[in-house]
């Protein structure tokens, strides 16, 4: 216990240094401080352990303490005197009965959150992927200090996904440096925190521009997703307790999403230099964020209205040079798997890919129609977007936001149909069909809750709402 | 209806559905009521209770879980947690640099154990890449490990432990019977085959 929360404590500290000193202490209210002090914590850890081991200096708790500290050390002298920017007063509720609403989704959220958290404590790791990928480079780190040695050279290894970026096994490996001794179902522990991460930032993201009733919305909905909450599969590897780094970086892609939206509306003076972090953090998390720093890009040149190109283009600038930098150079020399996207992108591939379209587009469909995994979270979306899509014109950021959305699950599609994945049980499954139908069940799920948090937030600050609500004669301004 | 009343509406459709979810479902094994998916919380809760109450006997979980994951086999647990309590075993008696030969078993059962086992290094192939347990130990292996009909460790080196055993027969995945297992509660701590009359190499200490 006193591991994990050592960790939690560092990040969250280191976190919060960061958005103090680096990005000019937004004004947010305590709940989105935590958040984006767990979420800026995260991220830095793991590059500054990322950047030891591409130092080629073992990893460990002396190395690594002393980095930590080092960098709060530096961090600390850069704020000093940094002037909290203005907190936008959080409205609210007036009436008895919002104020019960907000109780009752509040109790909601906190009770989904807290049995994410235990049950992310309680269990051993026991996902398939979450082992042999995640908490194996965990693993290689706490015993080798290193992810240079042969659990990454060896093509032995090679279902350890070796070229796979591997910010979340950094983290997850602080409490086992911490402890001395390899205690996975310790180490795997940390997971749940990045939910409770999106639903904090969700919160603070809406009750800002909307109030404090529908910020709780936005925190409820996030918090009750059943791929977040409690669904442990299908698809396999759900729930944020599994220890897999879907959530982690739906966590970034939220925390990137909303610094775009920023930039693009002018409302905060550090939002590229943000961005840039979170889009790094991002592709270092996980393949699926590099396709999402060429989305929001795309996204950000087609919205920027008066913004300059340099402004533009500069956070990408920094994604991928942490991302080229710390991972995607070393890794170009580590064994490549069948699942190989760029070699699939020639003509015949592309013409086979094209019989697959009507099945992907009802895949697709079906996946986001299925109550049992989703709710009804993207008929919501999609409800909350047509009803807030007179007003999209005046907001480029969440014009941003749904384009990037978009973009990102387009890019899965476009993968989906070019890939030339099989195995030996899909064949069997499927006995002369395509396998892609039992790829689809093991991967739809997880590449969708990439960006469900993002395209929530921003269906409900596109609707209605999202509208500020007017603050009532007398009532006391809050900070939440 | 205005636009404002549409997204009340479906807000408080979100925070209703969410609750719905937790309105227990009393046969959910049975799956009749599976597209909404009533009583997902309550599974989870139920799998954690179970946990929690058997937190100290940390292979046992393992099993139970990672049965879970697969379809609720009891069989899978049951043949698990003893791979499990091998591998155990010999990553406690083992030495960094053991090479240990995993045989007779699926890819995801080798890959994971792989993990469980690590530092120690895994060689040998799982069925689907033509590994078999009736293959040679590999010249490198100082331990072996066969997840075939009845799962067994053993230090190279003693030799009756490569006598032909009834236990090692290939069976892929799904096909075992309740009567092909060892029992977990029998054979915990032996070592593999007591009561069968094969070897029993479990539990000895490496003579280097």
């Amino acid at each position: 216990m006193l591991e994990l929360a050592l960790t939690l404590v560092v990040c969250l500290v280191l976190g919060r240094l960061v958005d103090r000193s680096l990005l000019g202490r937004p004004g947010v209210g305590w709940i989105e401080a935590f958040g984006r002090g767990l979420m800026l914590g995260f991220g830095t850890v793991g590059v500054l352990s990322m950047l030891l081991d591409m130092l080629r200096l073992p990893v460990g708790l002396v190395s690594l303490g002393l980095a930590l500290g080092l960098t709060a050390l530096v961090l600390l002298l850069l704020g000093r005197g940094t002037a909290r920017q203005a907190t936008p007063r959080t409205v609210w509720p007036a009436g008895g009965l919002e104020w019960t609403a907000l109780g009752v989704m509040a109790a909601i959220t906190l009770v989904s959150l807290a049995l994410v958290v235990r049950s992310g404590w309680l269990r051993p790791t026991f996902q398939f992927d979450a082992v042999t990928r995640w908490m194996f480079k965990t693993k290689a780190l706490f015993e080798d200090g290193t992810l240079r040695g042969a659990v990454s050279t060896d093509p032995g290894f090679w279902f350890t996904h070796q070229q796979y970026p591997p910010l979340v096994a950094h983290v997850a490996a602080l409490p086992a440096y911490v402890s001395g001794v390899w205690e996975d179902r310790i180490t795997s522990a940390i997971y749940p925190w990045y939910a409770v991460a999106i639903a904090a930032v969700a919160y603070g993201a809406v009750a800002r521009r909307a109030g404090a009733l529908i910020g709780c919305f936005a925190a409820t909905w996030v918090a009750t997703l059943p791929l977040i909450a409690y669904l442990a599969g299908p698809p396999p590897g759900a729930g944020a307790f599994s220890a897999l780094a879907d959530i982690p970086l739906a966590l970034f892609v939220l925390g990137a999403g909303l610094a775009a939206h920023d930039l693009v509306q002018g409302e905060r003076p550090r939002a590229g230099l943000e961005l840039g972090l979170l889009l790094g953090f991002g592709a270092l998390t996980k393949n699926e964020g590099l396709p999402f720093v060429v989305a929001l890009t795309l996204a950000l040149l087609v919205c920027r209205r008066r913004l300059p190109w340099r402004a533009a283009l500069a956070p990408v600038g920094l994604a991928l040079l942490l991302y080229v930098g710390l991972w995607g150079w070393l890794s170009s020399s580590f064994p490549a798997l069948d699942e190989n996207y760029w070699g699939r992108m020639h003509g015949d591939a592309l013409r086979q890919g094209l019989e697959r379209i009507p099945l992907i587009a009802t895949a697709f469909a079906l996946h986001m129609a299925d109550m049992r995994q989703w709710n009804i979270t993207w008929v919501a979306v999609a409800v909350l977007f047509a009803v807030g899509w007179p007003s999209l014109r005046r907001l480029p950021g969440l014009k941003l936001v749904l384009i990037a959305v978009i973009l990102q699950l387009g890019a899965y599609a476009f993968a989906y149909l070019i890939t030339g994945w099989s195995s030996p049980r899909a064949e069997a499954v499927m006995s002369g069909d395509d396998p892609l139908e039992v790829l689809f069940v093991l991967t739809l799920g997880r590449l969708l809750l990439h960006v469900a948090p993002l395209a929530i937030v921003g269906g409900i600050l596109a609707s209605p709402l999202g509208r500020p609500a007017a603050d009532p004669p007398g009532t006391p301004a809050h900070s939440g | 209806m205005t636009r404002q009343t549409v997204s009340q509406a479906v807000a408080m459709l979100v925070v209703i559905w969410s609750l719905f979810r937790w309105w227990p479902h009393e046969n959910y094994r049975g799956l009749p009521d599976y597209t909404f998916g009533r009583g997902d919380p309550q599974m989870m809760l139920s799998v954690d209770d179970l946990v929690a109450s058997d937190m100290e006997a940390k292979v046992r979980v393992r099993g139970v879980i990672r049965g879970l994951v697969r379809g609720f086999s009891q069989l899978y647990q049951a043949r698990w947690m003893e791979l499990l309590r091998h591998a155990r075993t010999v990553r406690m008696q083992g030495e960094r640099a053991d090479v240990v030969h995993l045989k007779g078993m699926p890819g995801n059962d080798w890959y994971m154990l792989a993990y469980y086992l690590y530092p120690l290094r895994c060689v040998g192939d799982p069925y689907e890449d033509g590994g078999s347990v009736k293959e040679p130990t590999l010249p490198e292996a100082q331990w072996a490990i066969t997840g075939g009909k009845i799962p067994r460790y053993w230090r190279i080196g003693d030799a009756d432990a490569e006598v032909p055993f009834p236990g090692d027969e290939d069976v892929g995945e799904g096909v075992l019977r309740e009567s092909d297992l060892v029992q977990p509660a029998q054979s915990a701590g032996s070592g593999p085959g007591q009561g069968r009359g094969g070897p029993q190499p479990g539990g000895r200490r490496r003579g280097r």
